[in-house]
């Protein structure tokens, strides 16, 4: 189950985002939903059905809506590995 | 977070926990992309969830394996991207994208918990 303390070796398609800090202020504060996930990226859609953004990880850090109800804030240079990779290599 | 030394390669529990709820996880997502239409998300997941089972040496269970194409990988829709038939006491499945065919025993099985 995901947790608080495991997200970032969890899964992270399916969740709700928030980008809630980016170098790039084009990028800050985006919403949406994880569908892909990369070395460095994150590929969010959003809910108007606008082209899905890839968001770096690096320097971002982002806000995830747990299914539990609670949030999570993860800082993306600490998740910043191929998603099979994370669950092993991740705090 | 004390951790012992563990025997190089060998996974944890822990870790061997979350890779197999990751990969359920992923399977319910190939699963909704599929309702969209998405066919290449779906398999996208399917070919993840592969990565992360074989990584953490958790096996498939076989009630999502056989979402999954053997062959091509790609990630089975009834009425879409699979056939299935009944042939001589056996489930015939056709994946209709590369053409693999598995076939299961029916035998005495009870209908899954639910039904």
């Amino acid at each position: 189950m995901r947790t608080q303390g495991n997200l970032a070796r969890h899964e992270l398609i399916g969740l709700s985002v928030r980008v809630s800090r980016s170098p790039d202020p084009s990028v800050e504060g985006v919403e949406g939903r994880v569908v892909d996930e990369t070395r460095n990226t994150l590929v969010l859609e959003r809910a108007d059905g606008r082209r899905a953004i890839r968001v770096p990880k690096a320097g971002c850090a982002f806000r995830f809506a747990l299914p539990n109800g609670t949030f999570a804030e993860l800082e993306g240079s600490f998740i910043a590995f191929r998603p099979e990779d994370r669950v092993k290599r991740c705090r | 977070m004390g951790e012992r030394r563990q025997r190089r390669g060998r996974r944890s529990k822990d870790m061997a926990r979350i890779a197999s709820e990751r990969v359920a996880l992923l399977f319910g997502e190939a699963e909704r992309a599929a309702r969209q239409g998405r066919s290449a998300l779906g398999d996208r997941y399917v070919s993840l969830a592969r990565s992360i089972g074989m990584r953490y040496n958790i096996r498939l269970p076989p009630d999502l394996k056989r979402r999954a194409c053997r062959e091509c990988g790609r990630f089975l829709v009834p009425g879409k991207t699979l056939r299935v038939r009944f042939r001589a006491g056996r489930t015939v499945r056709t994946c209709l994208k590369c053409g693999n065919i598995s076939r299961e025993k029916l035998a005495s099985r009870k209908p899954p918990a639910g039904l």
